[in-house]
């Protein structure tokens, strides 16, 4: 007994942790979507602010432009905006050049043209700086020249001509908070819910548990509809609501997980030092839930986005000009007739995004599942 | 079997009354009623309105009343279909709903069973990946997004199917609204079967059947028969809510089922549509887990009600 081996190298240690991000690393699946998830990420953080069109403004030229790389106008277009700038203005145009993102046009009219018609361009999104170069001697004739605004809409325009890619960003942030903060809410809830239920045990477990069970067998979309009519409008309040109605599934999964621990050696080492029951359940119970937690997490995020979209999908959801996805996808499927990109575009970001979180999710369940070692 | 069954349809009644009651006070807490319109109406019209639609007593009075309608099978008139009561309503409604779910959760099991039990037998090979790849679409993509997409691919840009509307339930506008409530259901089924088909196929009595020399097919339909535990058991709450009719599918194809008065009623506050749809989907789920658990018994004979 006294010759045990006794190792001379320290071998060293793995935690938790460490091996599951080793292990997650390794799934080839999961980092892509990492990786996806991020990129999405940033870009709806980032992207509406380096994008040269805001959210909510409307070009009224360019009402429903399908996507294009190239910048708009073009040449044809610059003639149609002319025509629907000067419309009111009782001009003829006899002739437009557009060189160098300068347009020149020729007015004529039978009675005198008033200078100030240059302000009808301004007016109009294409055009800006428009002076007049010479008028002829009766009026009635006048050159004026106008700088074009070249604007590209890589994704289109909505049916009120603004800019789609942004607003699929915007919504991406609308979307995304939403998805995080009701998670963080029903995490919150849940874990604290759970924790205590199962490590009290006895009555006190049970009648926890029969509350949940009661919240369980109502119609959830019932509660959500509700919670609409209650809080109106207000975005925010409503998606706390929402994470406080989630957190029944987080609860349940807590309380199984403190079942088992709260028999484990070093919980009761603790009890027989004396730590008072909160301390246990913060520093002992409540960390070594965190693995399936975490799972439950990522996979939770996209049930909330989802529940979002379906939201706004049946209006009751952000209000404009503010957007979300959802917002975007019902816009779109009531364009689909002409305008497909409408519809095409946030269902692709949004699939996208729901599929990264699910692979993740997927994946870090595979990493922390000791079952697998 | 016979007293389990009333046992738990007995059991189920104070769950029933919870639901009824908290729906009932919930939806009465809420601001607004049925006859807030933009431009209020005269007071004179608005009193004789609650008085005649009894929504003027106290509102302990008015439960009761309801509670007591419920008993004798009266839920009611509608406040915003004038009309029709509630009765006519789901009477109208839920056969619609009902054929539509019914029909998309036979397609559902069969099919996503059938995915799932390849899947299983073909671990990890190329039809595995496949399959389990079109169930992660299947779940990931939301219905409201599938139900638009197929349409703007089969009505608009092949126009081979009516884009919406419920014809008389002529088959072919079935076809997309069907599928597309099917398929996440297919995608959920599969999953679960080729999860649990895997286990079990590596189970004791599944590796006595083939050392006995079974043919494959006797051992797979043997192996599936405990492998669907799961499957069925998930279907318990979904067959529900694929019964009761889909908000959205409804909306987009422009169905005429139940699925939509929920929402409809309770942003109109329509209190006796809501309670009804409740009440409905209430009912459907308490069956439906009573089905589960009796097809429980069949499956596992382990399990026994007696």
């Amino acid at each position: 007994m006294t010759d045990a081996v006794v190792p001379t190298e320290q071998v060293a240690g793995k935690s938790l942790w460490r091996d599951a991000w080793l292990r997650l690393r390794a799934n080839r699946a999961a980092m892509t979507s990492l990786f996806l998830l991020v990129i999405i990420a940033l870009a709806c953080v980032f992207g509406p602010m380096l994008s040269p069109h805001p959210y909510d403004r409307v070009y009224q030229a360019y009402v429903k432009v399908p996507p294009s790389v190239s910048p708009r106008p073009s040449d044809a277009e610059v003639e149609r905006a002319l025509e629907t700038a000067l419309r009111r203005g009782g001009v003829e145009i006899e002739g437009a050049v557009v060189e160098g993102g300068v347009v020149q046009v020729t007015l004529t009219s039978e009675r005198e043209i008033d200078p100030r018609v240059t302000r009808l361009i301004d007016r109009s999104d294409v055009f800006s700086e428009a002076s007049v170069l010479s008028q002829s001697t009766d009026g009635r004739r006048l050159v004026l020249s106008a700088m074009v605004n070249q604007n590209r809409f890589l994704m289109g325009t909505d049916q009120n001509g603004r800019d789609l890619l942004t607003r699929i960003l915007i919504g991406g942030r609308v979307s995304l908070t939403i998805g995080i903060l009701a998670t963080l809410v029903a995490l919150a809830i849940g874990v604290t819910y759970g924790a205590i239920s199962g490590y009290m045990g006895g009555r006190v477990d049970n009648m926890m548990m029969r509350i949940v069970d009661v919240l369980y067998s109502l119609p959830f979309m019932f509660f959500v509809i509700m919670l609409v009519v209650f809080f109106g409008r207000n975005f925010v309040l409503m998606f706390i609501a929402v994470g406080a109605i989630e957190w029944l599934d987080m609860a349940r999964i807590v309380r199984g997980q403190t079942l088992s621990l709260k028999r484990r050696e070093f919980v009761e080492a603790a009890q027989a030092m004396g730590v008072r029951t909160p301390a246990i359940i913060r520093r002992h119970i409540v960390p070594n839930t965190l693995g399936p937690v975490v799972v439950y997490m990522t996979l939770m995020v996209p049930k909330v986005i989802l529940l979002e979209s379906f939201l706004s999908f049946l209006g009751l959801g952000v209000q404009e000009p503010l957007t979300s996805w959802g917002v975007l996808i019902s816009e779109g499927a009531k364009n689909i007739q002409g305008a497909s990109w409408l519809l095409i575009y946030p269902s692709l970001f949004l699939a996208v995004t729901l599929f990264c979180l699910n692979f993740i999710g997927d994946g870090l369940r595979d990493a922390l599942d000791p079952k697998d070692r | 079997m016979l007293r389990y069954v009333l046992r738990r349809l007995l059991g189920a009644l104070p769950t029933l009354l919870v639901i009824v009651t908290v729906a009932f006070f919930l939806i009465r807490v809420a601001p607004g009623g049925p006859f807030n319109l933009e431009r209020p109406l005269p007071p004179q019209i608005m009193e004789n309105l609650l008085a005649y639609y009894q929504l003027d007593q106290p509102l302990w009075r008015q439960y009761f009343n309801y509670i007591g309608g419920l008993l004798t099978g009266d839920l009611g008139p509608s406040y915003v279909y004038r009309d029709f009561t509630v009765d006519q309503l789901l009477r109208q409604g839920l056969p619609v709903s009902i054929q539509l779910g019914g029909t998309a959760l036979l397609l559902a099991i069969g099919v996503g069973t059938a995915l799932g039990t390849f899947a299983a037998l073909r671990q990890n090979r190329a039809g595995d990946v496949g399959v389990m790849t079109v169930a992660m679409v299947g779940i990931t993509i939301p219905n409201f997004v599938m139900a638009p997409v197929l349409t703007l691919i089969f009505a608009i840009w092949l126009g081979w199917l009516p884009a919406g509307g419920w014809g008389e339930g002529a088959l072919i506008n079935k076809l997309l609204p069907v599928f597309t409530l099917a398929l996440p259901q297919i995608a959920v089924i599969a999953r679960l079967t080729r999860g649990s088909m895997i286990e079990v196929l590596r189970a004791d009595h599944v590796r006595t059947a083939r050392a006995n020399g079974l043919p494959p097919r006797v051992v797979t339909l043997r192996a599936l028969r405990g492998a669907l535990l799961p499957v069925v058991s998930y279907l318990g709450p979904a067959a529900a809510a694929l019964l009761t009719g889909s908000v959205v599918i409804e909306t987009i194809f422009g169905i005429p089922g139940i699925g939509r008065y929920f929402v409809q009623g309770a942003l109109n506050r329509d209190y006796t549509l809501v309670m009804g749809t409740v009440v409905t989907i209430a009912l459907f789920i308490v069956v439906f887990n009573l089905l589960v658990d009796l097809l429980y018994a069949v499956l596992d004979p382990k399990v026994r009600y007696d």
